[in-house]
């Protein structure tokens, strides 16, 4: 559902095709004027929406530690999400808010296996209502790859004034999977998180991702660093907004926050169980006595889909299990190994609940949040506490008299004395005594509170619920007034397995309204194996209760709840089927409590304890039709304790809620459209390595119809041997065919013919022969595997740069010259380690290059990312892909014409240095050489040979080595003051 | 239970600061990205013949402050560390002689660039450029001509530095006027410092805009050797800044930065006087109180913890215990906020400070000469 307004994909594709023209039209300066203008207002929409966003981004400091990190206020009552690794486990933080002042807050929830953490402002904001201006939450399901993103935060804690620091990038990848380790090499993965190249650095960790309209889509916290230290490389990982959500209602009640997992261990591996070769998920191992294995799962059995998802990886499982909190129920579909007949048997599914991931960071302690079910007399508390510190300073001394003493200290006193008072004992002791004696006195006062704290903690609390209440309030609309409270439900009993709709009702009265009751047995028998049986007549008569209970309960008669709700507090977040509740419960007794739906404000369930069995009641709501935006419940579930006692079919009557969703404004698609068919023309190249530092990893171009693949002639293809993974994940064994010396590039062959299946998956690239002239602030996109952060079938990492230049320079790879003597283009672009064979593109999916590894200049000791120009390589890929030739005879052709004689100039530099090449001053000129019929003379300080600048003796000799005797050299030199320019032409070594 | 949490939706509606995006597409057929390149050809053509190639010959490696030359980094958790002390033993032997490390980083030699600002022949570029305290540096113009130059004085705490040619009628490029820069505008590097046919070019945004005291704009265009000493413009071509490695600790640090996203453009605009006092060929130091502040105070002042003998502080009678309320007539938030309003100033500068010392429980203006 894209709203128009946002982007009109007719209009859009009329758009790319006018730029398809190129650009050096006629009248140039009239249509750069005009792109100035329309450029224009786009970077002032951007200044605004900036300018609107920034108050929301904030400092986070530690009141103890220096350091710090970002946050951003997400909510107008002043709720802060940041990174959990950036509140770690302190409970009151200092903010710095963008009007350059310090503010305090507290840490509410924690959530150390999603590293974050909420933490609420003390005080009343800036804006009316006492409220703080908010970011609004997006849905990172809609980021699409090239999406523009900004990053916020304090990076290096450079603001001084707290006005954050935006980095404008693109989205690289999304739905990437991150293992590592967090604070104290406890297990920390980023499930599925939003992987940027806009700029992320230390600071930045728990600040907002906003998209391009402004939406808060992740919260930016982990970086991949290179050999340069920790400063940013153009990866930059953002924890999915979606994730958060499905933590936030347990972090705003306070609490630690518990990840699911199945348990279970399985590999993307070729069958066990029968060695057919079949590539498939299999289950390798399962946590003693889990929920699966309870429910049937053994190791062997193949897993087809979890809630509805084909897994086709394995990290789809990490992924889609990792941001989901324990006791989210799932669907995991699977077909067992059945040992005794070889054979795998009829796919089966199982509904299981999550189990708590231990990440090791369960001993971290719980956020120190008060009770909320109590909540205090402030004013008694704060006299109380007046009152203590009166009482503590007029403790009473230490009796002095010895008999008087209380037993603890009299065990103390020398066993043998005959000291009757204090005073006689020796000044050691009595110290000892006075302390004990004080610190038994002080055992006896009550506990000292934080008043201030608690109370800023229980106005905290009142604003969750008085922003749930509005927004079941909302979800309610008039439901009360409009109809009576009729409803007809279905319990499912699990002997009777009719099934197939209502077959046996039961009518029961209650208050004057209708109850239908009809068994229905479908669900009761999936859960056979968690569900621990009641005996019929039980059934029979918590059926019955529940019915009763059903009408007077909260969940249909919610302005009951309204009523009540005034003296409530969240509990927790719940995971009720697949969806995350807030558990909003009352105070007082009978543990009274709603369950509030986290995406739409609607009721969900009820909690409460049943006075006629005497224990603990919920009914949940675990299916709901939607039509429109209004949900009606059409199943709920009844559990006592923990056992899920019935499931009813509500059939009719049941009240409709409004199912209150925002219209989101979706991120434009433009460039993701122009990206998706270019993606399938990289593919991920593996060798050997073997050497520690080298990387065994890198990416390729594909060049033919059959699957040839042009990459970097890397230290990881030494033995010639590669596998080559396919945009589709198939994995195919390469051999290299030729390589370019010069080039640094290698074609890659595969060693059998490419089904068609996978070949279809990639698109062939075309080289242009000629030259095309990329000017600098040419838009560029880079494809390529970097840093490995795309495995098996996931998408490649996507960066966003310009052409700085395109250049003859001096430059090094590998720490070797790199002998290439034609222009590399230098891009701002980001790549890393992995990127060597990628694609350079242009916006309209123009092949402008290959990327290499990451060069550096030798004029400036710094990293460039570089690319060979498409054309450069044109013809090696045509001789590497026409078959008919030896690669001898190749290599021979490409070899010819490299290695020059050497050449006499006659000018002897001047080149005693230690530590490093001196600059170039002329020591002597031989005669009859070219340089004295040149003119030159001793002292002359060479700085050009043609266009390469000298700067020291060694650039000399490199420069002159480029030339052939007979070749005319421009040499500019400084004589004095004054520059001047000679032509030399060199002659053959003698 | 406060009034405030029955609000009406409607308020807690306008809280948000994004609700309704803006669109420039709405203005515009063609997407963003895809105007960038007549823009950027546009505005590296109309600086062009400003920014200069600067080169540098023989010299040593100045001894910079600090042991062993290196740049003071500040010892804040998260932040990346100077190498450990062991490894630099040898380094430590040939300070001042070797080349100049930063942390991942050696300064080479290569050439740099340098941005016209006046008629007659001032050129400014990156005290980066002239580390090595060359014999001789050399300009090249955007037509050809080359000239040496001679070196006049440095702004240390904008890490640039004004050389001299001697040239008529050079092109002064036009400043942005500093009212118009914003955050989340494009900004565009160009240099000369790569050996290329015509200038380089990075692209980028305006990050923030009053870093380093004040002195610089924060953009996230890679700034590296690359382009230190050129100018940072905007869509327009305008001098936004020049492009210099900065970081809050000191004078060289700021390189070990380079490419992160982090970097800094030190401003020009409104600087005549401080231009006067490089011509002359002065050397300007960041103004420093010479004391020790309680970080963790909230504020408002700032919490003096110890005043050294001999800094300027103690100088003028602060105490241990004085709060600090305000610099020159602007309140004190909190200490970091008193450092930007002191390093704004150079040493030397007066500045009136207010403070409140508790025991006489009364508020004193002082006089403070700045050091250095």
């Amino acid at each position: 559902m894209r709203n128009a307004r946002f982007s009109n994909p007719v209009r859009l594709s009329a758009a790319l095709l006018a730029c398809l023209v190129p650009f050096t039209t006629a009248r140039a300066t009239t249509s750069q004027d005009d792109a100035l203008t329309k450029l224009r207002a786009f970077e002032d929409a951007r200044r605004q929406l900036i300018a609107r966003l920034e108050p929301s981004v904030c400092a986070v400091m530690s009141l103890k530690r220096q350091g710090g990190g970002s946050g951003v206020i997400f909510h107008p009552r002043g709720w802060i999400l940041t990174n959990f690794h950036v509140t770690t486990t302190e409970k009151v933080l200092k903010i710095g808010l963008p009007d350059g002042e310090f503010h305090l807050a507290d840490v509410i929830g924690i959530d150390p296996g999603g590293d974050i953490a909420v933490c609420a402002l003390r005080g009343e904001g800036p804006l009316e209502g006492g409220l703080w201006p908010a970011a609004r939450l997006g849905s990172s399901s809609k980021l699409q790859v090239g999406g523009v993103v900004y990053a916020m935060g304090n990076p290096f804690l450079l603001a001084t004034d707290f006005k954050p620091t935006v980095t404008v990038g693109v989205v690289s990848g999304i739905h990437r999977y991150q293992g590592g380790t967090g604070p104290n090499g406890r297990n920390l993965s980023y499930p599925d998180c939003i992987q940027v190249d806009a700029a992320v650095n230390p600071g930045n960790s728990g600040g907002p991702l906003f998209d391009e309209n402004g939406l808060l889509v992740g919260i930016n916290g982990r970086i991949t660093i290179r050999d340069r230290g920790r400063v940013n490389t153009g990866v930059g990982f953002a924890v999915s907004i979606d994730q958060i959500r499905n933590f936030l209602p347990s972090l705003l009640a306070g609490r630690h926050t518990e990840h699911g997992t199945l348990s279970i261990n399985a590999w993307h591996m070729k069958d066990p169980n029968r060695g057919t070769g079949e590539e498939a998920i299999f289950v390798q191992g399962m946590i003693d006595d889990c929920e699966a294995y309870k429910l049937g799962l053994r190791q062997g059995d193949k897993l087809l889909r979890f809630d509805g998802r084909d897994i086709l990886w394995v990290n789809d499982l990490a992924r889609w299990q990792g941001v989901l909190p324990a006791g989210f129920e799932v669907a995991l579909q699977y077909q067992p190994w059945q040992p005794d007949e070889r054979r795998y048997g009829q796919v089966q599914t199982l509904s299981m609940q999550l189990t708590p991931f231990d990440t090791g960071s369960s001993r971290d302690p719980a956020p120190n949040v008060p009770d909320w079910s109590d909540r205090p007399d402030f004013d008694r508390l704060a006299k109380e506490m007046a009152e203590l510190e009166e009482r503590k300073k007029s403790i009473p001394k230490l009796p002095q008299d010895l008999a008087e003493l209380p037993e603890e200290l009299r065990k103390l006193l020398p066993e043998k004395s005959d000291a009757k008072r204090v005073d006689d004992l020796d000044s050691k002791l009595q110290k000892k005594l006075e302390a004990r004696w004080k610190a038994l006195e002080l055992a006896k006062l009550p506990k000292e509170r934080d008043v201030e704290r608690e109370r800023a903690l229980f106005g905290y609390m009142d604003g969750v619920v008085a922003e749930l209440r509005t927004r079941l309030e909302r979800s309610l609309g008039n439901v009360a007034r409009e109809r009576e409270l009729m409803v007809l439900v279905t319990p499912a009993k699990e002997d009777d397995k009719a099934g197939g709709g209502a077959s046996e009702a039961d009518t029961a009265t209650v208050e004057g309204e209708n109850v239908v009751v009809i068994v229905q047995g479908d669900r009761l028998e999936q859960r056979a194996g968690s569900v621990v049986k009641a005996s019929d007549s039980e059934v029979e008569d918590v059926a019955t209760s529940m019915s009763r209970r059903l009408l007077l309960d909260p969940l249909l008669d919610p302005r009951r709840v309204l009523s009540a709700l005034d003296d409530a507090y969240v509990e927790d977040g719940i995971a009720i089927g697949g969806r995350i509740a807030y558990v909003l419960a009352l105070r007082g007794p009978g543990k009274r409590a709603v369950f509030v739906d986290a995406e739409f404000g609607f009721p969900l369930g009820c909690r409460y304890r049943d006075p006629d069995i005497g224990s603990l009641i919920e009914i949940r709501i675990t299916e709901f039709a939607r039509d429109g935006d209004r949900v009606t419940p059409t199943r709920a579930e009844v559990r006592a304790g923990l056992r899920v006692r019935e499931t009813w079919k509500i059939d009719q009557g049941a009240p409709s809620f409004l199912a209150m969703t925002e219209a989101v404004p979706v991120p434009s698609d433009t460039v993701a459209k122009r990206l998706e068919p270019l993606m399938h023309s990289v593919v991920k190249v593996f060798g050997k390595s073997g050497f520690a530092k080298i990387e065994a990893y890198g990416s390729g171009l594909v060049v033919s119809a059959e699957g040839d693949v042009l990459t970097w002639s890397h230290a990881n293809l030494l033995d010639g041997n590669a596998r080559v993974v396919f945009p589709d994940g198939s994995v195919h064994d390469y051999m290299r065919q030729i390589e370019h010396p010069d080039l640094g590039a290698t074609m890659l062959r595969p060693r059998l013919p490419i089904p068609k299946l996978h070949l279809d998956s990639v698109r062939s690239l075309t080289f242009p022969s000629t030259r095309t002239e990329l000017e600098p602030g040419t838009p560029v996109f880079s494809i390529s595997n970097m840093f490995k952060l795309a495995e098996f079938a996931e998408p490649l990492s996507v960066t966003f740069g310009v052409v700085v230049s395109s250049l003859r320079s001096d430059l090094r790879l590998n720490l070797r010259r790199f002998p290439f003597q034609g222009e590399v283009l230098i891009v701002d672009a980001p790549s890393g380690p992995g990127s060597h064979g990628g694609g350079l593109f242009g916006l309209d999916g123009q092949l402008y290059g290959m990327l290499t590894p990451i060069s550096e200049s030798a004029e400036t000791n710094t990293q460039l990312h570089m690319a060979i120009p498409a054309h450069e390589l044109a013809a090696f890929v045509a001789l590497g892909t026409g078959k008919k030739r030896e690669a001898r005879e190749i290599a021979a052709e490409i070899n010819k014409d490299v290695d020059k004689p050497p050449v006499e100039h006659g000018i002897q530099l001047f080149e005693a240095g230690r530590d490093r090449s001196p600059p170039a001053y002329v020591d002597r000129i031989r005669r009859n050489s070219p340089a004295s019929r040149a003119k030159l003379r001793p002292d002359d300080l060479i700085v050009r040979v043609n266009d390469f600048p000298i700067r020291t003796c060694a650039e000399f000799h490199r420069a002159i080595r480029t030339f052939a005797p007979g070749d005319k050299i421009d040499l500019t030199f400084k004589r004095g003051a004054t520059v001047m320019k000679v032509t030399l032409e060199l002659e053959a070594k003698q | 239970m406060k009034p405030h949490h029955r609000l009406p939706a409607s308020v807690l509606a306008l809280a948000f600061v994004a609700a309704a995006p803006l669109h420039g597409q709405a203005d515009s057929e063609v997407p963003e990205f895809w105007l960038l390149p007549k823009v950027v050809h546009r505005a590296a053509e109309s600086i062009r013949a400003s920014v200069v190639t600067v080169e540098t010959f023989g010299g040593f490696r100045k001894v910079l402050e600090g042991a062993g030359g290196k740049p003071k980094v500040p010892a804040v958790p998260g932040l990346p560390k100077p190498p450990g002390k062991d490894g630099d033993k040898d380094k430590d032997k040939k300070k001042g002689l070797g080349p100049i490390r930063m942390p991942g980083f050696i300064q080479a030699q290569g050439a740099s660039t340098g941005l016209v600002i006046s008629k007659d022949g001032w050129i400014v570029t990156s005290s980066f450029a002239l580390n090595w305290d060359p014999s001789t540096v050399l300009v090249t113009l955007d037509d050809g001509r080359k000239f040496t130059a001679s070196v006049g004085g440095t702004d240390e705490t904008r890490g640039i530095t004004l050389l001299r040619v001697e040239a008529e009628d050079l092109p002064v490029p036009e400043f942005a006027p500093p009212g118009t820069i914003e955050v989340g505008q494009w900004a565009f590097a160009i240099a000369r410092s790569l050996a290329g046919k015509g200038p380089t070019v990075h692209v980028g945004a305006i990050s923030a805009l009053d870093r380093i005291s004040g002195k610089a704009i924060q953009c996230d265009t890679n700034t590296s050797p690359a382009n230190y000493g050129g100018p940072l413009v905007d869509i327009q071509g305008r001098v936004l800044g020049l492009i210099v490695p900065l970081a809050p600790a000191g004078e060289a640090a700021g390189v070990d930065w380079y490419d992160s996203g982090i970097g800094f453009a030190a401003k020009l605009q409104g600087l005549d006087d401080v231009i006067t006092r490089l011509e002359a060929g002065e050397t300007l130091k960041r103004g420093k109180l010479g004391i020790a502040l309680d970080p963790s105070s909230l504020g408002p002042g700032a919490m003096v913890v110890s005043t050294p003998r001999g800094s300027a502080g103690h100088g003028a009678g602060l105490k241990k215990g004085d709060k600090i309320l305000a610099v020159d007539g602007v309140s004190v938030r909190h200490s970091m906020h008193l450092q930007d309003a002191v390093g704004h100033h150079y040493a030397g500068d007066w500045v009136e400070l207010r403070y409140e010392r508790k025991r006489d429980s009364g508020v004193v203006d002082v006089l403070v000469r700045l050091d250095g």
